[in-house]
C-alpha cells in the first residue's frame, strides 16, 4: 500500500515536471513576483466568466427585448422590462399587475422571508443556547442538528413530500389522534406553512452553529461573575448573553434574510414547482420559468427581474457588512 | 567559490531608500559579517546579494561577472535563515537532498553528498526525522547541512544563531568557524550581535540605516573606529562619550577640554579642526585606569566578579555615565571617590557636525 | 444512559431549565430524526406496503406458502376460532364475508371461514429491489456515474485552482494583488440566483449547454476556497519558500512541493466541502442540463418523481442512495465539518 501510494506518486511528481517545464520559462520571462498572475489566473478566467461577465450581461439584458439569445441580436427597448414588471394599479394586489406572477412571486417572497427568518433566528438561538449549556454530549447534538443541512434540497423536499403525503405517516398520527386526514400540499395555507416548516428544519443547523460560536466567545469569567452574585440563569440568558450576542444576532438575522429571499429549491421539490397554483411560486422560480421553462423565454424580463432582486440583496448585503464591521469593533 | 563585488547597491521599497549606494569587496574565501542594530539594513543586503530580492540600481558582481538579473539557484549560494526554514513536512534526508533533486542532479551524486554532509554534521541518526522531532541545534546543523550538500560558491547565513541558547550559541560559533576552515568558501554572515561578528569574521561591515558605516578587520574596527555609531556599536560595554571644545590644534594633535578634563591632547591628525568646535571625546571602558590621583569619579554602581570588574559612575560636570573595565580584583564602596587616569593614545575624537573619527597618529 | 442524560451543570439536583433543555434536546432530535428515518424505513417496503394505509412501521411482506395442488402459492393467514384457539391456514379465495382457506397440513379439504375471525400474517422484509430496480430498469445508474464524475473532477479543479490563487494572493507582491482580492471577495456576495440567466448564456456561447464540464467549469473558481486557502498560506513563513527558491526550486515547483503538501489541513476542509456542495447542486445543473442521460443525481431523482410520482419505494431508495455519501462523510469527519463551518461561516 505505501509502495503503491510511493509509485503513484512518483507518476505523478513526474507528470508534474513535465508541466513545469513551460512555467520555468515564463519565469525566466517575467521574473519571480509576476508569477502571481499565472497563478491567480485561471481562477480568474473562470471568475470572469460566470461571474463578472454575467453580472454585465444581467444588466445589459435586462435593457434589451425579442426572444433572441444573441446579445446583438436582441432591439434594445431601454426600461421596457422594468416598467413592465413594475405596471400594477396597486402593489398590494398582484392581480392589478400586468406581471401578476412576479408580484404574487414578490408578495409570497416577502411573507416567506419574514416568517423563515424570524422562525429560523428564534428555533436557532434556542438551541444554540441549550447547547451551550451543555457539558457532554454538546458534539453529539451539535452534530445530530447540524446534519439536515449537508443533505440536498432534493433530498430533503422528497423526504417531506412523502412525511406528508396523503398516506404519509403524519396523516397516520393526524388519524389516530382522531383528526381529519388532509392532503397537506394541496392546500394553500397548510402547503406555506410547511414549506417556512421545512425550511427551518433544513437551515436551522447552520445558524443554530454560528450563534453557537458567538455564544463560546463570550467570556466564561462574566458568567461566573453573575453566579457569585446570585443571578438565575434565566436573568444571565437576558442581561447578558443576549445583550453581549445582538451585534451577532443582528449579522446573522441579515444573512438569514438574504438567503430567504434566495428560496427556490427545496421548495420548489416539495410543491411541485410552486403549487399548489401560485401559492409558493418565489422570485427566483419566477425568474427560473420566465428564462428557461416558458414556451418563449424572456431573457430581458428575467434578467430584469434578476436586476431587481440583486439591488434588493445588494442592499441587504451592504447592511450586512456594516452590521458585521460594527459588531467587530 | 566566489569574490564578491557590490558596486553602488541601491535598493528602494515604494519610494523609500532602504539601501543608500553602498559599496563592499568580499574576497574569495573571506568570512565577512554584516553586523547593525536591527532594523539597519543588513538582512536586505543579504538578500540583494542572494538574489531573493531585486536591487533598484548598481551592480553584483559575483568573480567579475554582474549577476543583478540571476536567480538564486543560478548566483550558486546557499542561505541559512534565522529561522532555519526547514520543510516541515519532509524528513532530514528530504530536506538535504531536495534542493540537488531540483537541480535534476543524477541519484548517486546525491547520495554521497548528503551522506557526507550528514556525517560530517552528526546527522545520520536523525535522517528519517521529521524537522519537528529535532532540538533546536540539531535542526541548525540540518540547515547548514542543506546548505553544505549544494556544493555552493557563497554560503550566506541570516542570524542563524539567534534562535539557540547561549551554551549552544557559543558552542555552534566555534562550528562555523572550524566549517569556514575545512570548506574555505565565501561566507557571509548577518548578526546584530558584535560579539559573533567579532570572534568570528574575518571582516566585519557595519551597517546602519541602509549605509555601510565602515569595513575592516574586527580589531580595526576596536581600534580604529570611522566614525561615532561604529565606537559605540562595538565592544562592550559602550565607548564612554563626553562632550569637549578644541582649544589647540597642532601637528602633535588636538588639545580638547571639558567638564573634568583640562587641556588634554590627543594625537590625532588635526586636518579640519578649528579651535572652539564643538568634539565629542570617546574612550573604552578597558582603557581606563585607576590612579592615585587624577579624574576623580563617585562610584554609583560596582559589579566585582573576582578576575574582572566593572565600575559605573558620574564624574563631576558630565552629565553621561561613565564605566570603566578593569580586568583584575577591585574591592570599594559605592559611594566612595577614586581617581581615573585616562591614556591620550587611546582616546578617540569625533567631530560633532560630522560624527566622523579624527584620525589617529600612528607611531 | 440515564446518569449521563440526568448530569447537569450544578451537580446532582435538576432544576427546570435543565428538563426544558432536555426535553429541547429530545424533541429536537425526534423532529429531526423521524422524517428522515421514515424515508428510509419506507424505502425497504414493497410497493403494495408503501401504498398501504394506514402505513406498517417496519418494512413487511405477507407470508406465503406453497401447497400441494395449486399453482400459485398461497397467502397464510391466522385463524382465530370463536372458541379463542389459533390455527394457521392458507387462504384460496375471498368471496364477500366468507374466505375460503385450506389447512396446509390436509391440503386436500378446504372450508369456509368468516373473514372477520383471520388476520394475514407478516414477517419482516426488506425490498433491496427497490434499490437495485431503478438501476437497471431506470437511468439512475447514469445519474449516479454523472454525479461521481462531477463531484470527483469538480473537487480536484477547486483545490488546484483555488490553492494555485490563494498562493499568489498570499506569498507574492504584484501590481493588482489586492484589487484581485477584493473582486474575488466581492463574488462572496453575489448569488447564483441573480445571475443564473446570462451564466446559462455564457455557457451556451461555451458550447457547454447539456454538458457536465458546463456544470464543474461554472463552479470550481470559488471565492470561499480562495479565501480558506488564503488565510491558512498567510501562516505558512515566507522563509520557506524563499528556502527552496535559494534550493533552486521553480515557482511551480515551491507550489506542488512545499506550499500544497503544507495546506493539507486546508486543502482537506476544502475538499469534504466541495464533495458536499458538487454531490447535492441542484439549481445549477438543473438549469444546464437538459438531456435525461446528461442528468446528475438531484436532478434525475427530481425528474423520476416528477414523472412518476407514484412509484414511492423507488423514489424513497433513490433519496437514500442520494443522502447517504454525504451521511457517511459527515458521520466520518463530523468535528472538521461542524468546526470548519464554525470558523469560516461557509456552507
Amino acid at each position: 500500500m505505501k509502495n503503491l501510494s510511493a509509485f503513484l506518486f512518483s507518476i505523478l511528481d513526474r507528470f508534474m515536471r513535465f508541466v513545469e517545464l513551460p512555467t520555468v520559462y515564463l519565469q525566466k520571462k517575467i521574473g519571480v513576483q509576476r508569477m502571481g498572475y499565472l497563478f491567480v489566473a485561471p481562477n480568474m478566467v473562470l471568475f470572469s466568466l460566470f461571474v463578472f461577465l454575467p453580472v454585465g450581461l444581467a444588466i445589459a439584458y435586462a435593457f434589451t427585448g425579442g426572444t433572441n439569445m444573441l446579445i446583438w441580436d436582441r432591439p434594445f427597448v431601454g426600461l421596457e422590462n422594468f416598467s413592465r414588471l413594475l405596471n400594477c394599479g396597486s402593489y398590494m394586489n398582484p392581480a392589478s399587475c400586468e406581471f401578476d406572477l412576479f408580484w404574487t412571486a414578490v408578495h409570497n417572497t416577502w411573507w416567506y422571508t419574514l416568517l423563515n427568518a424570524t422562525g429560523t433566528l428564534v428555533m436557532a438561538l434556542i438551541t444554540a443556547v441549550v447547547l451551550n449549556r451543555l457539558t457532554k454530549g454538546k458534539a453529539l447534538f451539535r452534530s445530530i442538528f447540524f446534519y439536515p443541512v449537508l443533505l440536498s434540497p432534493v433530498v430533503v423536499g422528497l423526504i417531506w413530500k412523502w412525511f406528508l403525503a396523503r398516506d404519509g405517516l403524519l396523516n397516520a398520527l393526524v388519524l389516530d389522534l382522531g383528526g381529519e386526514r388532509t392532503i397537506f400540499l394541496l392546500e394553500v395555507w397548510w402547503s406555506r406553512f410547511w414549506v417556512v416548516y421545512v425550511s427551518i428544519w433544513f437551515h436551522m443547523g447552520f445558524f443554530t452553529l454560528i450563534i453557537l460560536a458567538g455564544l463560546q466567545a463570550i467570556p466564561r469569567d462574566i458568567y461566573e461573575a453573575a453566579k457569585v452574585d446570585g443571578t438565575s440563569e434565566w436573568r444571565q440568558f437576558w442581561r447578558i448573553t443576549l445583550p453581549l450576542l445582538t451585534p451577532n444576532l443582528l449579522v446573522v438575522a441579515v444573512l438569514l434574510l438574504i438567503r430567504s429571499v434566495q428560496v427556490f429549491d427545496e421548495a420548489w421539490v416539495l410543491t411541485d414547482g410552486g403549487g399548489p397554483g401560485t401559492a409558493n411560486t418565489f422570485i427566483v422560480q419566477f425568474i427560473y420559468q420566465t428564462a428557461f421553462s416558458s414556451e418563449v423565454r424572456l431573457y430581458g424580463l428575467a434578467s430584469a427581474a434578476s436586476v431587481l432582486m440583486g439591488l434588493a440583496l445588494l442592499a441587504l448585503t451592504l447592511i450586512q457588512v456594516w452590521l458585521a464591521k460594527k459588531a467587530e469593533y | 567559490m566566489a569574490a564578491i563585488q557590490l558596486k553602488n547597491l541601491h535598493k528602494r521599497y515604494e519610494s523609500i531608500d532602504v539601501m543608500h549606494h553602498v559599496n563592499i569587496d568580499i574576497e574569495d574565501g573571506e568570512f565577512v559579517a554584516l553586523v547593525g542594530p536591527s532594523g539597519c539594513g543588513k538582512s536586505t543586503l543579504l538578500r540583494l546579494i542572494s538574489g531573493l530580492e531585486d536591487i533598484t540600481s548598481g551592480e553584483i558582481l559575483f568573480d567579475g561577472k554582474i549577476v543583478n538579473r540571476l536567480s538564486p539557484a543560478e548566483r550558486e549560494i546557499a542561505m541559512v535563515f534565522q529561522s532555519y526554514a526547514l520543510y516541515p513536512h519532509m524528513t532530514v534526508k528530504k530536506n538535504l537532498s531536495f534542493g540537488l533533486e531540483n537541480l535534476n542532479m543524477d541519484r548517486a551524486i546525491i547520495e554521497e553528498r548528503i551522506q557526507k554532509a550528514a556525517k560530517l554534521l552528526d546527522l545520520l541518526p536523525y535522517m528519517d526525522r521529521k524537522p519537528r522531532a529535532l532540538s533546536g541545534g540539531q535542526r541548525q546543523r540540518v540547515a547548514i547541512g542543506r546548505a553544505i550538500v549544494r556544493n555552493p560558491k557563497v554560503f550566506l547565513f541570516d542570524e542563524p544563531l539567534s534562535n539557540l541558547d547561549a551554551k549552544l550559541r557559543v558552542q555552534t560559533r566555534g562550528e562555523i568557524t572550524k566549517l569556514h576552515k575545512k570548506l574555505n568558501t565565501t561566507m557571509i554572515y548577518v548578526t546584530h550581535d558584535q560579539v559573533e561578528a567579532m570572534t568570528m569574521a574575518e571582516k566585519i561591515v557595519v551597517v546602519n540605516a541602509g549605509r555601510i558605516e565602515q569595513v575592516g578587520k574586527p580589531l580595526d574596527l576596536f581600534e580604529r573606529p570611522a566614525n561615532r555609531f561604529v565606537a559605540e556599536f562595538i565592544g562592550s560595554p559602550k565607548m564612554n562619550m563626553f562632550k569637549a571644545k578644541i582649544t589647540k590644534v597642532d601637528d602633535s594633535g588636538i588639545e580638547v577640554t571639558s567638564g573634568t578634563i583640562d587641556h588634554f591632547t590627543i594625537p590625532v591628525i588635526s586636518e579640519s579642526a578649528k579651535i572652539g568646535d564643538s568634539v565629542t571625546l570617546g574612550v573604552r571602558p578597558s582603557h581606563i585606569e585607576i590612579a592615585e590621583s587624577g579624574i576623580p569619579l563617585e562610584i554609583t554602581q560596582l559589579e566585582c566578579m573576582g578576575h574582572e570588574t566593572f565600575i559605573y559612575g558620574s564624574m563631576q560636570g558630565e552629565s553621561e555615565e561613565l564605566v570603566a573595565h578593569l580586568p583584575h580584583h577591585f574591592e570599594a564602596e559605592i559611594g566612595d571617590t577614586i581617581f581615573l587616569r585616562f591614556t591620550s593614545q587611546f582616546m578617540h575624537v569625533f567631530c560633532d557636525k560630522t560624527d566622523q573619527a579624527f584620525k589617529r597618529i600612528e607611531a | 444512559m440515564l446518569k449521563f442524560l440526568t448530569r447537569t451543570r450544578h451537580h446532582g439536583k435538576m432544576d427546570i431549565t435543565d428538563i426544558l433543555s432536555w426535553l429541547w434536546l429530545t424533541l429536537g432530535t425526534a423532529v429531526i430524526a423521524i422524517p428522515i428515518a421514515w424515508a428510509m424505513l419506507s424505502s425497504l417496503k414493497t410497493e403494495a406496503e408503501v401504498n398501504s394505509f394506514p402505513p406498517s412501521l417496519i418494512p413487511q411482506s405477507t407470508v406465503n406458502t406453497q401447497v400441494e395442488g395449486y399453482d400459485k402459492d398461497l397467502s397464510v393467514w391466522q385463524w382465530t376460532k370463536t372458541d379463542g384457539e389459533t390455527k394457521q391456514v392458507a387462504l384460496v379465495r375471498r368471496i364477500g364475508i366468507k374466505a375460503t382457506v385450506v389447512d396446509m397440513d390436509k391440503p386436500e379439504k378446504t372450508f369456509q371461514v368468516p373473514i372477520s375471525e383471520i388476520t394475514q400474517l407478516k414477517d419482516v422484509h426488506f425490498q433491496w429491489q427497490n434499490y437495485t430496480d431503478p438501476l437497471e430498469r431506470f437511468d439512475f445508474f447514469t445519474y449516479i456515474k454523472n454525479t461521481v464524475f462531477v463531484t470527483v473532477v469538480a473537487t480536484i479543479l477547486t483545490l488546484l485552482l483555488n490553492s494555485m490563487a490563494a498562493f499568489a494572493l498570499s506569498k507574492y507582491k504584484f501590481r493588482g494583488k489586492n484589487a484581485i482580492f477584493m473582486l474575488i471577495l466581492s463574488t462572496l456576495m453575489l448569488p447564483l440566483s441573480v445571475i443564473m440567466v446570462p451564466a446559462f448564456i455564457v455557457i451556451v456561447g461555451l458550447n457547454l449547454a447539456d454538458n457536465l464540464w458546463g456544470v464543474i467549469f461554472a463552479t470550481v473558481a470559488t471565492p470561499t476556497g480562495v479565501f480558506m486557502l488564503r488565510q491558512y498560506m498567510l501562516t505558512i513563513p515566507d522563509d520557506l519558500i524563499e528556502a527552496a527558491r535559494v534550493d533552486a526550486a521553480s515557482e511551480f515547483r515551491i507550489y506542488w512541493r512545499i506550499v500544497l503538501p503544507l495546506c493539507a489541513p486546508a486543502l482537506a476542509v476544502l475538499a469534504i466541502f466541495s464533495v458536499i456542495w458538487r454531490w447535492n447542486d441542484f439549481l445549477w445543473p438543473l438549469i444546464v442540463l437538459s438531456s435525461p442521460e446528461n442528468y446528475t443525481l438531484q436532478i434525475g431523482l427530481n425528474a423520476f418523481q416528477g414523472q412518476f410520482s407514484v412509484e414511492w419505494h423507488y423514489i424513497l431508495a433513490m433519496t437514500v442512495i442520494a443522502l447517504l455519501p454525504v451521511t457517511i462523510v459527515f458521520l466520518v469527519l463530523q468535528k472538521y465539518i461542524t468546526e470548519g463551518v464554525a470558523g469560516s461561516g461557509v456552507k
